[in-house]
């Protein structure tokens, strides 16, 4: 059998008459494994969609070069691990895609069942979609594409939502998904895990390709942080007296007393699945708990929604549920108009702006711009809406290095002083005790500080 | 019964009853209804619902036929009341017993129905509590925002509206990404039965309205 080549010749990409690649070259053989770096913004997500041939259309376009892509098999698994379902469950769209693949009944009962226990996704497989974790999620979707048995595997940041026990797991089933000889190409930040894979690393930078390496040596990610001194606290934000939280019809959390303190900004961990982003949400009052969780001495369940919520902000997981305009511009002006935060202005938000590349963009409408832009614009306007307390659900997901110190930067000189909480969940550990002062990790439906 | 055959029944059934006006048949679909919902062990609550929700437009219906027209028709007026709720209980049936996906398989598997129509549907069908979610997300970002989106707030339905736009891209990009190609062919992994039994339900029940349709009053 011939081998497969993709070819990308002399390939020149503009989105809204902005140009993302200049004359691309390269030759992907079929059995290889490419790992696609570049900052945030650089064009992986825009790269895998234009071999996918999900891309161009709309605003998109092709105006140099072309493409050869000859594997129609191919699978992909998207950075958002919401968006890329139809049915309601997992065995659902597991039919539906083999449905699809003119599979017939006895060969896809086989493959869902084979597909679902390499991903150890059995006890999953009638459950809702929308009740499981991005983990499992991920999880679900590379089993999508293990029963389609595509030849072709793109993924797009696909650990983004997934702590290192979930992200260790996929991995190691594309090692396995590799030596059988299947083509993989993955975009990513992080390079740990990779060693063993032997990828090809392509990096994108000034609209080009540069091939490159794996780091030889990666940074080992320690941290420490110390443990709050009661005696030496003395402003509380939250207070959580026998609380509980169970959801959806799942126990989370069992009963837990802690205090959270002002001035400090606490990292909350956890796996998958534990119940990080519903604390959020019992703590945005969306969903209800159980006990008590006072707020300023007053139980949040007391507070009303409104000058509650104004007190307490989050940072969403997907920054487009932060934005409510259109264009950067009107988002900023907005934000402007009800901006609480002594430190910011126009004058310092236009300086901020050009200190985080974001300038030159106004006209631009928000959802066409990159994943960091995104989190960096997302960041800005919630600091401008300055609550008294902010969660942020995992910040640095999607973000290079530089983006993370970025963030931490605006955090740490416009937000946090001693009337100011944060709180981070975060599975990205790196540079994490640059921000953090406390631990708290959410384990065995416990909640308790950590060093 | 074959969900897709069902579907059809149902609507059969309303047709008829919209154009002939019929008060015995009326009350005899909805007794029938009535007790095969009760039969088919729904909750009281709901049934409590079913009669409550429609009740205030079959009044207005009621009122506006008895007392606003000319001849002041009691009878007429009650015919129209009970359509109402002979809608709503062949409804009732019709959803409380059939999932939306079964539909999709059966209306593509035994009427021929374009897999775009019944699986962009059921997509669609699945996105809807994820735009109820959505809806209030962004009156909660509004409040964090400093900005209350009421309700009837334009901005609220401005950005749904985007949202929906947003997730209909991924949703169609998930599709394809998961192997859907409009107008090829696919293969049948669970198969909906439309067996003889269902046609003979089918056509027995339509056969029996009839002689009620046009024989009682």
């Amino acid at each position: 059998m011939l081998s497969k080549q993709i070819k990308i010749n002399h390939l020149s990409f503009q989105y809204q008459n902005h140009k993302i690649f200049n004359d691309l070259n390269l030759t992907v053989n079929q059995g290889e494994f490419i790992l696609l770096t570049g900052n945030s913004g650089s064009g992986k997500s825009t790269l895998l969609k234009i071999i996918a041939e999900l891309e161009p259309k709309f605003s998109g376009k092709i105006i140099a070069g072309s493409l050869t892509q000859p594997f129609s098999n191919w699978g992909m698994i998207f950075q958002d691990p919401n968006r890329q379902f139809t049915m309601a469950t997992p065995r659902e769209e597991l039919i539906f895609t083999l449905e699809n693949k003119l599979v017939d009944r006895s060969t896809a009962l086989k493959r869902i069942d084979y597909a679902s226990k390499k991903t150890h996704i059995q006890d999953l497989l009638d459950r809702p979609l929308t009740e499981l974790s991005g983990g499992e999620k991920q999880r679900v979707a590379l089993s999508v594409l293990i029963a389609m048995e595509s030849d072709l595997l793109l993924l797009d940041e696909p650990f983004a939502n997934c702590d290192s026990n979930n992200r260790k797991f996929l991995l190691d089933s594309l090692s396995l998904l590799h030596q059988e000889g299947k083509t993989i190409l993955i975009s990513d930040h992080d390079f740990s895990g990779y060693k063993e894979l032997n990828p090809i690393v392509i990096e994108i930078k000034d609209q080009n390709f540069i091939v490159t390496s794996l780091p030889s040596t990666l940074p080992k990610i320690e941290t420490h942080f110390s443990l709050p001194d009661k005696k030496q606290q003395n402003n509380l934000s939250y207070t959580f007296n026998s609380f509980s939280l169970s959801f959806p019809n799942k126990g989370l959390i069992t009963s837990t007393n802690l205090e959270l303190y002002s001035g400090a900004a606490t990292l909350l961990t956890g796996e998958n699945g534990s119940g990080k982003t519903s604390l959020f949400k019992a703590l945005t009052k969306v969903i209800p708990y159980h006990g008590h969780l006072f707020f300023r001495e007053k139980d949040v369940k007391k507070w009303r929604k409104r000058p509650y919520l104004a007190k307490v902000g989050q940072i969403f997981q997907n920054p487009d549920d932060q934005f409510l305009n259109v264009t950067v511009e009107e988002e900023l002006n907005f934000s402007l108009k009800y901006n609480q935060n002594p430190l910011l202005n126009r004058s310092k938000l236009t300086s901020l702006l050009s200190k985080l590349k974001l300038d030159n963009l106004d006209k631009q409408v928000i959802y066409s711009l990159s994943g960091g832009q995104k989190r960096k614009l997302q960041i800005l306007v919630m600091l401008m809406a300055y609550p008294e307390v902010l969660l942020l659900d995992e910040p640095f997901s999607g973000l290079d290095q530089k983006s993370v110190s970025d963030v931490i930067f605006l955090l740490k000189n416009y937000f946090l002083n001693t009337e100011h909480t944060l709180i981070v969940i975060s599975h990205q550990l790196n540079q994490i005790d640059k921000l953090c002062d406390y631990h708290l990790i959410l384990k065995d439906h416990k909640l308790f500080y950590t060093k | 019964m074959n969900p897709g055959l069902k579907l059809f029944l149902i609507l059969t059934i309303s047709f008829e009853i919209s154009l002939i006006p019929n008060l015995t048949t009326n009350l005899i679909i909805i007794s029938i209804c009535l007790i095969y919902l009760l039969f088919k062990s729904i909750s009281l609550k709901k049934i409590l619902l079913l009669l409550i929700i429609p009740l205030f437009a079959a009044t207005v219906v009621f009122i506006t036929i008895y007392y606003f027209t000319p001849n002041h028709n009691l009878y007429h007026a009650t015919i129209l009341f009970t359509r109402i709720y002979a809608y709503v209980f062949l409804g009732a049936v019709f959803t409380e017993t059939t999932s939306i996906l079964s539909l999709a398989r059966s209306l593509e598997q035994n009427f021929k129905l374009p897999s775009k129509f019944a699986y962009g549907t059921l997509a669609a069908f699945n996105v809807i509590p994820k735009i109820h979610t959505e809806v209030n997300r962004i009156r909660l970002v509004g409040d964090m925002r400093h900005y209350h989106l009421s309700f009837y707030s334009p901005t609220l339905y401005f950005k749904a509206i985007l949202a929906a736009i947003s997730w209909s891209n991924s949703l169609a990009e998930g599709m394809i990404s998961h192997g859907y190609q409009e107008d090829k062919p696919r293969s049948v992994i669970v198969p909906v039965a439309l067996t003889k039994k269902d046609w003979l339900i089918f056509s027995s029940i339509l056969l029996l309205l009839q002689p009620i349709l046009l024989l009682t009053k």
